[in-house]
């Protein structure tokens, strides 16, 4: 009779092929022997043995799964200081807390100023392409500048520009569209045909504008924003070559934009796009589009390859001079130039640049006073504890192990600290809406939390450590004359029995810090 | 490392030495079921298999036994044994348990002795 089949397969699933033939051989063997004195006894004895076999292979996966430490020592001894770190803090509730939360409204303060001036001034026309880097351009006037262009002058300056590789034009306008029974007041941006190509936004439905389109006698087209196409005509795929009605006139839906892309001015939403020829449909258009003095357009321009804006400039200033010589009505345009549309005076960015800047600098200030603040709690707390360090010294710890353990304990203060500015963040950024002005445009300031938002705050927390614990951590494992500390018992040392003995005050003290056990 | 460039006798714990003095009291014979019948019979004591494996398995990794493989045998259900052999630092380490366990016993014989 052989052994248990339930038992030999257990074993089977158990063991690796050389450990099962050495292990089941064996045991066959014995099995044998013992079954021929008493068989049922064999039997217990074989399921006994699989019990064990069992036990012992949880016991080598155990051990598999949490290798012995192994690696770099920096890092291995990185690692045992951040858990000291943490044991330390967590020791320390009422100290960690305090610290955790002023680092998370310095650090929260930065973030949250830091995600609007990524919204409104780093990328300030969210869904296109590299909008940091487009430019606006300008009359350069006595009093304030003019951005406002005609449709001649854009033109021209389309031709005598070649630094600009691409300049698009744009002004809105709040049209009637019908469709089918319904009809809505929508916010349109009129646009130059090559508009979407120098703003980088690409289609997701059928195709935006191309230069036919402003063809005398071309057919009114207009692209949809992906809201409208979904709110309006409920995301229907079939949108394209659909014939609506603006301001009365017959237009046909040509493409839809991605979800991300709002239009041309930053910190305001449009619902569709319209090319400029809208105007020859439109009753008493075409003077806005054949007049040299009807300035009604704002310029999006941006740099060709190895040019610069002050080549850009150059050569629109030599055209001012082409225009004077025309033109009386150039005789107030003191220059011409072309800037980054984080500058501009209009849209969010004009409304909101020079609060942000103010905003940013204020905030900045609150980390720097709430890390001195910390700085100043960690260096009474490394004042406690210079007993400590030193006997922890004297047992044979490096100054620059103390100082590592000083600085993860910064470190994890930092990231705590850095993971409260992000969850507060959450909530601060969308507040930046309270600093729109009333007005009948359709107003959108959504703040995104970006990789770029999420890396500063990163940065942020991380450059707070060293402004807050390194300095305390240099001092605390500084303390250099062993034997006067430990004499005059400056500070107190860390462990029960310290802690129960010297007077009230001393008492006091240690409750604050005796809880910081730890082995050298 | 001492003087001489020897490394410590490895310390063994309470199996690993009954294990080992079990391999060497074996010698050619030394395989996991001779083992656990040697362990039963001179040393009193009914161990598991599957211990005797693990534990020689890391005095193997140890480098205090080696094993190899024999050949299939009938009775075995035409499985191999795998047989182990002591080496040298499992000999020392050995030879430093016993002595410490002698010199801890020396004079306390009358008590250690079964005289029955």
């Amino acid at each position: 009779v052989s052994p248990p089949p339930l038992a030999r397969w257990i074993l089977a699933r158990l063991l690796d092929r050389d450990r099962h033939e050495a292990l089941t051989g064996d045991l066959d063997e014995l099995f044998a022997r013992r079954q021929a004195a008493d068989p049922r006894a064999a039997r217990r004895w074989y399921w006994r043995q699989v019990a064990a076999a069992i036990r012992d292979a949880a016991d080598r996966r155990r051990h598999a799964r949490r290798p012995p430490a192994s690696g770099d020592p920096m890092l291995l001894s990185f690692l045992g200081a951040l858990r000291i770190a943490a044991r330390t803090l967590a020791a320390q509730p009422a100290f960690t807390a305090v610290a955790v939360v002023t680092l998370a409204l310095g650090i929260g303060a930065n973030a949250t100023v830091f995600s609007w001036v990524n919204a409104v001034l780093v990328d300030p026309l969210p869904g296109s392409t590299r909008s940091g880097d487009l430019l606006e351009f300008a009359f350069v006037r006595a009093g304030e500048n003019s951005r406002s262009v005609s449709v001649t002058e854009y033109r021209e300056l389309q031709r005598a520009v070649p630094a600009i590789a691409g300049l698009a034009a744009r002004d809105d306008i709040a049209l009637g569209l019908a469709a089918g029974t319904r009809t809505s007041r929508v916010w349109a941006e009129v646009v130059s045909s090559n508009y979407f190509d120098v703003l980088g936004v690409a289609p997701i439905v059928g195709r935006t504008l191309r230069s036919d389109d402003e063809r005398p006698g071309a057919p009114l087209v207009a692209v949809l924003a992906e809201t409208t196409w979904r709110t309006l005509f409920n995301a229907d795929p079939a949108i394209v070559g659909a014939v609506v009605r603006l301001n009365g006139q017959p237009a046909t839906i040509v493409g839809v934009t991605p979800r991300a892309f709002l239009g041309g001015e930053s910190g305001l939403r449009y619902d569709l796009w319209v090319p400029m020829a809208l105007y020859r449909h439109l009753d008493g258009g075409t003077a806005r589009l054949e007049m040299r003095g009807f300035r009604w357009l704002a310029l999006r321009g941006r740099l060709a390859a190895d040019s610069s804006a002050a080549q850009a400039n150059a050569q629109a200033d030599a055209l001012l001079q082409t225009w004077r010589q025309q033109d009386p009505m150039y005789a107030e345009e003191r220059g011409v130039t072309f800037y980054g549309l984080a500058m501009s005076d209009d849209g969010a960015t004009g409304v909101m640049r020079t609060a942000l800047v103010a905003l940013a600098a204020v905030a900045g200030i609150v980390l720097l006073i709430a890390c001195a603040n910390l700085a100043n709690l960690m260096l009474g707390r490394a004042a406690l504890r210079r007993r400590e360090m030193a006997i922890r010294r004297s047992l044979g710890a490096t100054r620059a192990r103390l100082m590592t353990e000083m600085l993860a304990e910064g470190l994890l203060l930092a990231v705590a600290g850095g993971a409260g500015a992000f969850l507060t963040l959450q909530w601060t950024a969308g507040l930046l809406i309270m600093f729109a002005p009333p007005s009948e445009l359709p107003i959108a300031l959504e703040v995104g939390i970006d990789a770029r938002v999420v890396a500063f705050t990163a940065a942020v927390a991380m450059g707070s450590v060293l402004i807050f614990a390194l300095l305390p951590a240099v001092q605390a494992a500084a303390s250099t004359d062993m034997q006067r500390i430990l004499r005059d018992g400056g500070g107190v040392v860390s462990g029960r029995s310290a802690c129960g003995a010297g007077s009230s005050s001393r008492r006091s003290r240690s409750r604050w810090c005796c809880s910081s056990r730890r082995a050298c | 490392v001492d003087i001489n460039g020897v490394p410590p006798p490895a310390v063994l714990g309470d199996f690993e030495q009954i294990v080992l003095f079990a391999v060497l009291r074996l010698g050619e014979q030394a395989y996991g079921a001779a083992i656990a019948t040697e362990l039963e019979t001179a040393g009193g004591r009914d161990v598991s298999v599957s211990a005797i494996h693990t534990t020689l398995d890391r005095l193997e990794e140890k480098g205090l036994v080696r094993s190899r493989l024999g050949e299939p045998t009938p009775q075995r259900g035409g499985k191999r044994k795998r047989h182990f052999e002591v080496r040298p630092a499992g000999l020392r380490a050995l030879k430093a348990s016993y002595r410490s366990i002698r010199g801890l016993a020396r004079g306390l014989e009358h008590l250690l002795e079964d005289r029955s």
